[in-house]
């Protein structure tokens, strides 16, 4: 491998300073920490900000695995993994039991995630308040004084109008009883995951400079009241391929009279379960 | 002539940043790093190594020590981290003598709106193992984790317990003995058993 760029791209400066946001970060769970560093040669959207802690945490004994909306074959997650193969010559898996850092964009692997494994979410807009006040530093304060008075209102206010609180992706948590966090454009079906899960969860905002962390054993509480709990997606058929009724489901149209079908949005666990189930 | 630092700066402070991540996540967890370097004497391995690991030209260093000894200018040497004899603008505090242990509240906890402008405390401690004589709980601790730091005293558990009511601003630690190191974030709950 010729060296003419360092190992993982990112210069060490860079790392360092990543790697200080990153300690911070899981010390304050749910807090956003600024960092800077160098821009990587991807544009922003490809997952910069995920791009950059992966770099900032990998090594050469790492598994990496790269899921983008639960798929391992998707033309970003192709690129992700080419990248860190050409960069620093990282072993890539599929299986998700077996990869020691899994940087994903929209889900969490169905197969349950175990103490030592990182997980590196790519993040669009952290501000979880963004949509209530725009100005950084009025939301810096509002999270510096637990000010989310306002954020209950906003989804009360969707109730209201729907009946029922209409978010289905990136809906806000709060994390450790304290920072109102955005858990990255997961579905809500995700959210419960992350609840005191046994993995590290990094999450990397390229575009905004922001690092925020939930550390393993963590409350993770998706917002909600109490005449309108939290709850979670259902579907009315099982996954077409493996027949799982308990994972989350991509409806699929299957052909131009408009027949539909459901299969595991999570491919990797979707060929395992029928795997095991044909064979 | 200078001793050497990491044999080779990006796979060794990667290796120790890495072990650092999973001992900030798993506080209490007593983690090791097998890279050793011969830094100065009064410098335990494990300390030279993770300083070597956080520190650069942007950081700013508090030390018990004289800055004018040779393990403050081999960290400057290989660093290029400044130095500062005020507490509470440091970035990074290092006591490598815990009979000159401070009230951590003379350093950095950060402000509500800005908690991460803290400093990060580095102990060199007499020993380390997992007796009964600290109880840990809180985020990274599934239920509970003891851990046992010869030399730190009730009196500055106190002291950091008071501090920490101030959470979200508070002092992240590093405690070190030999090549071993555990983590305890301004998160984790200490009660003395
Ligand atoms: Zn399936």
């Amino acid at each position: 491998m010729p060296l003419s760029y360092n190992f993982a791209y990112l210069d060490e400066q860079s790392k360092k300073m990543i790697r200080r946001s990153i300690l911070k970060a899981l010390a304050i769970p749910g807090f956003q920490v600024p960092f800077g560093g160098r821009e990587m040669p991807l544009p922003y959207g490809w997952g910069t900000g995920g791009i950059q802690l992966t770099a900032a945490v990998i090594g050469p004994d790492d598994r990496l695995k790269v899921i983008d909306q639960g798929s391992d074959d998707t033309v970003n997650a192709i690129s992700i993994k080419a990248f860190f193969k050409k960069t620093a010559g990282i072993a890539i898996t599929e299986e998700t039991r077996s990869a020691t850092i899994i940087q994903t964009r929209h889900r969490i692997p169905e197969t349950p995630l175990q103490n030592g494994q990182i997980m590196v979410f790519q993040v669009p807009i952290p501000e979880p308040l963004q949509f209530i006040e725009p100005k950084k530093s009025q939301t810096a304060k509002m999270h510096g004084f637990e000010e989310y008075g306002s954020m209950h209102v906003k989804l009360y206010e969707d109730i209201a109008k729907f009946g029922r609180i209409a978010t289905a992706f990136d809906y806000p948590v709060q994390v450790h009883q304290r920072y109102i966090m955005s858990p990255s454009p997961i579905p809500k079906y995700d959210n419960p995951k992350l609840h005191r899960s046994p993995a590290v969860h990094l999450f990397g905002a390229g575009r905004e400079k922001r690092i925020y962390a939930v550390p393993p054993y963590t409350d993770v509480v998706s917002l909600d009241f109490e005449d309108y709990p939290f709850e979670l997606e259902k579907w009315d058929g099982a996954c077409a391929v493996c027949g799982s009724t308990d994972s989350f489901l991509d409806e699929i149209i299957t052909d131009d009279t408009g027949t539909r079908m459901f299969i595991c949005s999570d491919t990797e666990y979707c060929q395992k379960k029928a795997g095991n189930t044909f064979s | 002539m200078m001793q050497k630092g990491f044999d080779s700066e990006v796979f060794d402070s990667q290796a120790v940043f890495r072990s650092l991540l999973l001992a900030m996540a798993n506080p209490g967890t007593i983690a090791a790093t097998d890279i050793n370097i011969s830094c100065p004497p009064r410098l335990q391995s494990g300390a030279g190594a993770l300083l070597l690991t956080l520190l650069d030209f942007e950081t700013v260093l508090w030390t018990d020590m004289d800055t004018d000894t040779p393990e403050m200018q081999w960290l400057h040497f290989h660093t290029g981290t400044r130095l500062t004899h005020a507490p509470n603008r440091a970035g990074f505090a290092l006591f490598t003598d815990s009979e000159k242990l401070m009230d951590p509240s003379r350093f950095n906890p950060g402000t509500v709106a800005s908690p991460d402008i803290s400093t990060t405390l580095v102990f060199q401690t007499r020993g380390m193992d997992q007796e009964h004589h600290l109880r840990l709980t809180g985020p990274g601790i599934e239920k509970e984790t003891f851990i046992h730091l010869p030399g730190i005293t009730t009196a500055f558990w106190e002291n950091r317990a008071i501090m920490n009511q101030a959470y979200p601003a508070g002092i992240d630690m590093i405690f070190v003995h030999a090549r071993r190191f555990t983590a305890l974030p301004r998160t984790t709950k200490v009660g003395v058993c």
